[in-house]
């Protein structure tokens, strides 16, 4: 297997991941149901567009879900993912919401976001390349100017005049895969539903390990979670100096979703595992164009799986060990992408 | 994992040799000894596991400095080499830095063999008499493997007068100097042993 053939078939993976994702988000008005963990929508939009550069039907089934369900967004969560993927993202996510901004969308929402969007990725340094890629990797080619689309012209990207030919669905709220938007629907997009969230999939956690895990700043948190104890129905456990914030599952689940343990969602922490898979990706459709050697190619693809690999177990999903290195490069892919469909479930033969 | 000929001391350093690259190393100089700098020069034929860096050459003087800590750079490059070829995590280690402070062989670099791994990592191998130096100190201190790689080096007389020489440098005590003349009559040289 060549590196580009393993290239490929990597891209196939992810993006047959992807569609079962936002399949559950209510694109193409599917819901597979078969995913036990709860969805991220923030950390799935960043990295769903970068790999749908190559799937130009995803990126845009996105933008039409978008226009529909934009407003379940928590642009806190967004702009910190933004800050912290760096230039190319801000690229990419400011010529979508500009395109969202340009078509009705909402100013309040949006418009911070894309100036921070062109903070990071300033015009200046921009040079106009093709938005899609063909699954080879090589770009589309450029609309003319004046077909070309010019919401993503004004981030450097190029493609033809986006027409939503199909209005999105709107994204089915259950305590199962989409607690996330139960809970934005109860208490608001915010730092109040990202902590119930959390605490309701966790036995109790410091204010500082739930920021860090729903992505949002620290002391906004804690400021949230003394908010949320006045309830009573938010408890607070102390232990020295130690405080720590729980709350009842057996309460809190009935309320939400009155069904057995079996059934409940697991929290992953998304936005380190699309970072691992991004990082995974962008290493290996760089070595397709590196004229580095067998060894370091089969050594940067080891690191690479190796990240994916600790972000699982970090969530508590046993999912092995990456090959061993040292093998052949054509047994390293081969045998990384049988270890890659344990994690992605996809069914290619 | 073990090293049993240069073939795959070469295979390893230039693995270590790109990995610095990949990172974006500062070019690297480092002066080694010990079992790999005998199989560079195809001088043994007995396996090694590890790669012992004595110094750090820096600057155009050839000036040597003690390699330990080694840059984080380089801790790195070393941590995925040994995972890559399933060699021990120490497998490069500045194990014998310490005979620095006592000062090593008059004219050490300009006998070692020079081998450039890359872009970022340059190597230099004890020569064969530098190595008869290590290796008779060490045999006086350790025997075993020493002992064995010092008779595999066929050391002249004049060679095993100026190890001898050096060595007691580094251990002054009369105790090492008998040991050392134990050690030389044992090898058959007792002329040595008589001029030390």
């Amino acid at each position: 297997m060549s590196l580009n053939e393993y290239r490929e078939q990597l891209l196939d993976r992810l993006v047959n991941f992807l569609w079962r994702q936002w399949s559950c988000l209510g694109l193409l008005g599917e819901s597979s149901g078969d995913e036990d963990w709860v969805m991220d929508p923030e950390s799935l939009l960043v990295f769903s567009l970068e790999i749908a550069r190559c799937e130009p039907r995803l990126f845009d089934e996105i933008l039409a879900w978008l226009e529909v369900n934009g407003q379940w967004l928590d642009t806190t969560r967004l702009r910190n993912i933004i800050t912290l993927r760096g230039e190319n993202t801000a690229r990419l996510i400011g010529g979508v919401l500009q395109h969202l901004l340009d078509n009705g969308g909402d100013a309040r929402r949006w418009q911070n976001l894309i100036n921070l969007c062109d903070k990071l990725n300033p015009g200046s340094s921009r040079k106009v390349e093709a938005l899609f890629k063909d699954k080879a990797g090589q770009p589309h080619p450029m609309a003319p100017k004046e077909k070309a689309d010019a919401a993503f012209l004004k981030f450097g990207l190029n493609r033809p005049v986006l027409k939503i030919q199909k209005a999105g669905k709107d994204v089915p709220v259950n305590a199962k895969t989409n607690l996330r938007f139960l809970l934005r629907a109860l208490f608001g997009v915010g730092g109040k539903s990202e902590i119930v969230l959390y605490l309701m999939t966790h036995e109790g956690a410091r204010p500082k390990e739930i920021a860090d895990a729903i992505g949002l700043f620290w002391l906004g948190v804690h400021q949230t979670l003394l908010d949320l104890s006045k309830s009573g129905l938010v408890l607070v456990r102390r232990k020295g100096k130690k405080v720590d914030y729980w709350l009842s599952h057996k309460k809190w689940w009935e309320f939400i979703s009155p069904s057995s343990d079996e059934s409940r969602p697991k929290w992953l922490d998304w936005t380190a595992i699309f970072a691992a898979f991004s990082n995974l990706w962008q290493t290996v459709d760089a070595l397709t164009q590196s004229d580095a050697s067998e060894y370091m190619k089969s050594s940067r693809l080891q690191d690479s799986l190796e990240l994916v690999s600790s972000e699982f177990s970090r969530a508590g999903f046993d999912i092995g060990n990456p090959p061993s290195p040292g093998l052949t490069s054509e047994l390293h892919q081969k045998m990384s992408l049988a270890f890659l469909e344990k994690i992605l479930g996809d069914e290619h033969e | 994992m073990v090293f049993k000929n240069k073939g795959e001391i070469d295979r390893i350093l230039s693995a270590l040799g790109e990995q610095l690259a990949a990172a974006k190393s500062e070019p690297l100089d480092l002066l080694v000894c010990g079992g790999s700098a005998l199989h560079a020069l195809h001088l043994v034929t007995r396996t090694t596991k590890d790669v012992d860096v004595v110094a750090k050459i820096t600057g155009g003087s050839g000036d040597m400095l003690r390699p330990d800590p080694f840059p984080p750079a380089l801790a790195e490059a070393v941590k995925k080499v040994a995972r890559d070829f399933g060699l021990k995590d120490d497998w490069f280690n500045p194990g014998p830095a310490s005979a620095l402070d006592f000062g090593l062989p008059e004219g050490v670099l300009g006998r070692a063999e020079v081998v450039k791994y890359g872009s970022c990592l340059t190597v230099r191998f004890f020569s064969r008499y530098d190595q008869i130096h290590f290796k008779l100190y060490a045999a006086v201190d350790q025997g075993g493997k020493h002992y064995a790689d010092l008779l595999e080096l066929k050391p002249s007389p004049e060679e095993l007068l100026a190890a001898a020489k050096w060595s007691m440098t580094h251990d002054v005590s009369e105790g090492y100097k008998g040991e050392l003349k134990r050690i030389l009559t044992e090898m058959g040289r007792q002329d040595v042993a008589e001029r030390i």
